[in-house]
């Protein structure tokens, strides 16, 4: 099928399915982490604040590019210059580098591709930064690849493994999913690191502030005069400057400003390392199935790609002997990466796999890849992974929980405080849309798997939030004392605050608690009719899309709506609703909120052109 | 004397390769070209010492790690078939047919039923989501049929 043309669906020709024609749910996440860390990240620069938060954000910005840039200097480093000079003597890396070239340009990727040699003899790999595309080969594996591409048997094989690895580069896996790793792991290394750094170093000027505004430089013995003369300007302050350190440090609160640090910075620190562990290794492996629908796309079957897998994707070779020792054994059981393929001689007893049914699921969520048999499964059945709801239900309903809990932070809540639905909301549907569109495209029936996915979504954040609602009235009922601290700690951080206020900001706990619920209920409602509205929306538009639409434009036009609904419906519904629930009704019409509606509307407007302009072009 | 002698024979290899074959039919067709593909390689090292499989977990690599059935079955099965041989003191797996079917198959039969019990009561399962009872079980069903020919 060219993917230009106006595609009608039937169901069940799957031959004829390419998932890569659907927005793919590891763009969603991406977009979605994106959007939340960075965001959170500006939000903290934004706004009072008791520590300077410059540095935290440009550290945290700039460390995961930096990352993202050293990556050319790391593989060139670990280039294996012998073998690749050897295998460039006898012409076999030519070989796989013009056969390198020749499939990048046949499926349109047109930035060159540097083959390199990789110190590690069975590794198959892309690599790269944002400009610069490598595809690793350990050197057994590329002379085994030259090879075979000089034999009609194996071509396929070796053309099967190497559109697969230009397939990470052509749907850009190594760029998006390299910086949210890299993004993730920053947050979850730097953050516990400003934490450390910043109590104590804000703990010392606390404890050494008073002492060092006494300091007499003049009364400091063994300083030399010159010495003496280049310290005095910056100890000795004007008494009015003396006056205001000393009353701020008098102000400021040691535990205020603890609970402000480990409150703004840890749930960010734990979120990162909780979806760099489990969510970006599912992005990789979600990814896994486009680059093999490349290699679909070119013409190839399961029989080639399969063949391929089993052919460099593993090395078979004589175990070495199992070494003894408590250490090797603990290695052997918790990284399991050694299958032995027999007996040694002269036992009697073949080996029989690893009784590790729960470690075997457990390494299966830290996973990079799919398994073969769920790579075979898309194979023949692309329909089944695109219309599969219940890991997207799952997906969708963990990251929007785990996100939301993540932004309430003194960083964030300061600014989303009055807002605290929007991003779940536009977050569910980013989500949901994605695996929506092939349904409507497919003309499949979605009603009753989209109710039992959005069950699955809410059910979850609505068990979370009676959960905490529970505690906290439990809590205010049996140790009121302890709940008031805890309310105001968590009041004043959120305010930004390290003054011990005062008067008590929250004073009966379970009556703040009580008082909060109908607007917290509320909340849930708007979000619910968010959503639905969103969809609904969603499904209206694209309702047909087989028909009217070139399968060349659906991933744009995918987009472009998401984009516009996002806006309009977060703008004109949920803001206003959120407004009253909040008891904030005279914000309706400011004129903030005037230029918001104005906006939103604009940015409809300009959407509706684009999808306007798609149309147009289809039906020529 | 090596106990995978038997398999510098042809015929021999040719008999394992279908019995395994039909094993890995059964319970994880996706490893089949695994199967064809790394045959040859288990055969040529076997005799000379153990064979390690390893694949690479990579991020943007080609293949995951992952338990292959594949690599359960054939040294099972040629395990088994070994002992077989040894026993009955031949290098050869078509001097087996003359051992006593009945027995074989009424026992398999019976220790499958076992299986199931014992997979119901343990839980346990392999990937693929076949038992390693109702696996050994298989390949026993599959080395009686043989011998049963």
């Amino acid at each position: 099928m060219n993917e230009g043309e106006v595609w009608t669906v039937e169901h069940g020709a799957s031959r004829e399915l390419s998932i890569r024609q659907f927005p793919s749910q590891t763009t969603a996440t991406f977009y979605l982490i994106l959007f939340v860390f960075l965001g959170a990240a500006l939000a903290a620069s934004i706004g009072p604040s008791p520590v300077c938060m410059t540095p935290v954000l440009l550290s945290l910005l700039l460390m995961p590019v930096r990352a993202v840039l050293a990556v050319p200097r790391r593989e060139l480093a670990l280039e294996d210059q012998e073998a690749a000079a050897a295998l460039k003597l006898n012409g076999a890396y030519q070989r796989v580098q013009e056969a390198i070239d020749g499939l990048a340009a046949e499926v349109g990727f047109r930035r060159p591709i540097r083959l390199i040699v990789s110190r590690r003899p069975n590794e198959a790999r892309a690599s790269g930064s944002w400009r610069r595309h490598y595809l690793l080969l350990g050197a057994e594996l590329l002379e085994k690849v030259a090879r075979d591409l000089g034999d009609a048997a194996q071509r396929d094989k070796a053309q099967a493994l190497l559109l697969h690895e230009i397939g990470h580069h052509l749907h850009r896996d190594v760029q998006r999913i390299g910086y949210a790793g890299e993004l993730l792991k920053s947050c979850a290394t730097l953050l516990p690191w400003w934490t450390f750094f910043l109590i104590g170093w804000l703990g010392l000027a606390l404890l050494m502030g008073e002492a060092i505004l006494e300091v007499d430089i003049q009364s400091v013995t063994g300083l030399t005069p010159e010495l003496q003369e280049l310290l005095a300007p910056l100890l000795t302050l004007s008494p009015e400057e003396a006056a205001e350190v000393r009353s701020r440090l008098e102000s400021v609160s040691a535990g205020l400003l603890l609970s402000f640090l480990l409150n703004a910075f840890f749930p960010i620190a734990v979120t990162g390392l909780v979806l760099w562990l489990f969510f970006w290794r599912r992005m990789l492996r979600l990814q896994e199935f486009y680059a093999d629908a490349l290699v679909a796309a070119q013409g190839l079957g399961w029989a080639e790609l399969g063949a391929a897998i089993a052919r460099y994707g593993y090395s078979v070779r004589p175990a070495p002997p199992a070494q003894p020792g408590l250490g090797n054994a603990i290695r052997r059981a918790l990284v399991g990466r050694l299958a032995r393929f027999g007996a040694e001689p002269g036992e009697t007893t073949a080996f029989i796999g690893t009784p590790d049914r729960w470690g075997w699921r457990s390494r299966r969520w830290l996973s990079l890849h799919p398994t073969l048999r769920e790579r075979r499964l898309l194979w023949l059945e692309p329909q089944l992974f695109l219309e599969e709801w219940p890991g997207v239900a799952w997906a969708t309903a963990v990251l929007v929980l785990t996100l939301d809990v993540m932004l309430v932070n003194p960083l964030t809540g300061y600014h989303l405080s009055a807002h605290p639905v929007h991003i779940s909301t536009i977050g569910i549907f980013l989500l949901v849309s994605a695996w929506l569109m092939p349904m409507l495209a497919l003309n499949r029936p979605f009603w009753r798997p989209l109710g039992k996915l959005l069950l699955i979504v809410f059910g979850l954040r609505w068990a979370w939030l009676a959960l905490n609602v529970a505690l906290l009235l439990t809590l205010a009922t049996l140790a009121p004392a302890f709940t008031q601290e805890l309310l105001n700690l968590t009041v004043l951080s959120t305010a930004r605050s390290v003054v011990v206020p005062e008067t008590v900001v929250v004073g009966d706990p379970l009556q703040m608690s009580l008082a909060i619920l109908p607007a917290l209920f509320g909340l849930q409602l708007v979000q619910l009719g968010g959503v639905l509205l969103l969809l609904a929306l969603y499904t209206l538009f694209q309702r047909g899309v087989a028909q009217h639409a070139r399968a060349a434009d659906w991933i744009k036009r995918h987009w472009l709506l998401v984009v516009g609904l996002a806006v309009i419906v977060g703008a004109l519904f949920v803001t206003p609703l959120s407004d009253l629930v909040g008891g904030r009704g005279a914000m309706l019409v400011t004129t903030r909120r005037m230029m918001l509606y104005t906006g939103a509307l604009l940015v409809g407007f300009v959407v509706w052109l684009q999808l306007r302009r798609l149309r147009l072009v289809a039906d020529e | 004397m090596n106990q995978f002698d038997w398999l510098s024979d042809a015929q021999n290899q040719s008999v394992l390769y279908a019995l395994s074959r039909r094993a890995v039919e059964e319970v994880a067709p996706e490893e089949l070209p695994f199967l064809e593909e790394r045959f040859p390689d288990y055969v040529e090292l076997v005799g000379q010492h153990g064979v390690a499989v390893e694949g690479a977990d990579d991020a943007f690599g080609f293949a995951g790690e992952e338990e292959l059935l594949t690599v359960i079955i054939v040294p099972a099965l040629a395990a088994t078939l070994a002992a077989l041989l040894i026993k009955k003191g031949t290098g050869r797996l078509a001097d087996l047919r003359d051992v006593e079917q009945e027995g074989l198959q009424s026992r398999a039969a019976e220790k499958e039923q076992l299986a199931a019990e014992l997979d119901e009561k343990v839980g346990r399962r392999v990937p693929g989501g076949v038992s390693r009872q109702q696996l050994l079980m298989l390949l026993a069903t599959i080395v009686a049929d043989y011998l049963a020919r």
